[in-house]
């Protein structure tokens, strides 16, 4: 596989601002949530100093029906000050016509499914002008479908002609709840579609792998991003922290560790 | 029909409908107006996975609500978390999210249960939040500052655009 400059970033966090404003990585990731309401002046800044890709986490492109008009043009506005290289969504829902979950839940993978996310994830892109990719979320449940979750989220990756966000760690704490090889899920994805990685520790609460965002990443994890890193074109690898946000010190070790995924330290 | 996410949404906010559907998933989803297939798909699922999925989206909202209610949730220690679960397991708001909403309705249940550990300037930032007035005054004895409390008035101001200020005056100690 042809390697390529892979950018390192992470994701922006208000905690995190005084050393990111130190510049310690290439590019941020800006969930776009977060500056729905305010801080406009703040992503022109960043916008100034890094390059930066928006990530989604509740245009819910898995509920049926239409996408929410109002998030959609928040999302675009994040979008016009940010200018992107590209935007993010979930292969999940959020809500539906009943209730507000708050929370990435999976879809059934069926074609009928993959076929709504696909139509979304086409309209997102025509709403805001910019290259779509889309994550896989991490879920306890195990939803029988007509297809695989790999096939499914090829098929939804085809049918919006858009990219995948591989999310190492919600690809590792699905394979340890689930009991499957990652490795082996990784390989039936289509690896040209794969264009962003995201990476944090994983946490465990009574036996089961969790997803909380506060760990520094664990060496199995490098393993397996180093493993898709050798195998696939990835141009960006985003850093995720949301909770016990250790020292700048600690911050720039996990991101010289992602630099040496792609042998850049 | 019930489309799939739907119906998944409604296991997942209601505690009582997945302890009927542990106990007897075909009865439990009797009711619901499903194709074949996703109704197959949901009685597929192990109750205890849906246990905690459920729990995660618990956790979630307790994650806001403890934001909000900071020193109340202080004042609870350990017994913070099982109490919102046990608020929080049978009642979810309807519509949008809103975290304000859900710190309102917790909050006054803990001022039946447990009065004394709700912070009063928080129930009264919470009951302003959730309401519509323009205007709240009030007087509390403990109201927090630089991590002590003073006496103080809060007063707090709900524009036109429904955004809302608090403000508080307390004599500098």
């Amino acid at each position: 596989m042809r390697r390529i400059m892979t950018m390192i970033g992470v994701g922006y966090r208000a905690p995190l601002s005084a050393w990111i404003d130190t510049r310690p990585c290439d590019c941020l990731e800006i969930t776009a949530e977060h500056f729905y309401d305010s801080g406009e002046d703040r992503l022109r800044e960043l916008a100034d100093q890094f390059a930066l890709f928006v990530h989604g986490l509740g245009l819910s492109l898995g509920t049926p029906g239409p996408l929410d008009t109002s998030r959609l043009k928040k999302f675009a506005r994040v979008v016009e000050i940010a200018q992107p290289a590209w935007i993010s969504e979930h292969v999940s829902f959020t809500r539906t016509a009943e209730v507000d979950l708050g929370h990435l839940t999976p879809v059934r993978p069926t074609r009928a499914a993959a076929k709504i996310i696909a139509d979304h994830g086409r309209e997102l892109f025509d709403y805001c002008g910019k290259p779509l990719i889309l994550e896989n979320i991490t879920s306890y449940l195990k939803i029988e479908g007509e297809l695989s979750e790999t096939d499914f989220l090829n098929e939804v990756c085809a049918r919006a002609d858009c990219g995948l966000l591989l999310d190492i760690t919600n690809l590792f704490i699905n394979s340890r709840n689930h009991d499957f090889d990652p490795l082996a899920w990784f390989r039936e994805l289509d690896p040209a579609r794969i264009r962003q990685l995201h990476i944090v520790g994983y946490g465990l609460h009574h036996g089961r792998y969790v997803d909380g965002h506060g760990e520094p990443v664990q060496e199995e994890l490098i393993e397996l991003a180093q493993a898709v890193v050798n195998e696939t074109k990835v141009e960006a690898i985003i850093l995720e922290r949301d909770a016990d946000f250790p020292g700048d010190a600690a911050m720039q070790d996990e991101l010289t560790k992602l630099k040496r995924i792609c042998g850049r330290a | 029909v019930l489309d799939f996410p739907s119906a998944l949404a409604r296991l997942l906010r209601d505690g009582t409908l997945r302890e009927a559907f542990a106990l007897d998933p075909v009865t439990a989803l009797g009711n619901f107006p499903l194709e074949d297939g996703d109704r197959a798909a949901l009685l597929g699922l192990a109750p205890e996975d849906l246990e905690l999925q459920a729990g995660v989206l618990l956790h979630k909202r307790f994650e806001e609500v403890r934001r909000i209610l900071a020193f109340t949730c202080t004042n609870l220690g350990d017994a913070a978390w099982p109490l919102f679960q046990k608020y929080a397991r049978y009642y979810w708001p309807d519509g949008e999210s809103d975290a304000w909403a859900d710190a309102n309705v917790f909050g006054e249940r803990l001022f039946v249960e447990c009065g004394n550990a709700f912070l009063p300037a928080e129930r009264n930032r919470t009951r302003f939040a959730a309401s519509r007035r323009r205007l709240g005054i009030s007087f509390v004895w403990k109201f927090p500052v630089r991590g002590r409390f003073r006496p103080a008035i809060q007063i707090f101001w709900r524009s036109r655009s429904r955004h809302w200020r608090e403000f508080a005056i307390y004599p500098d100690l």
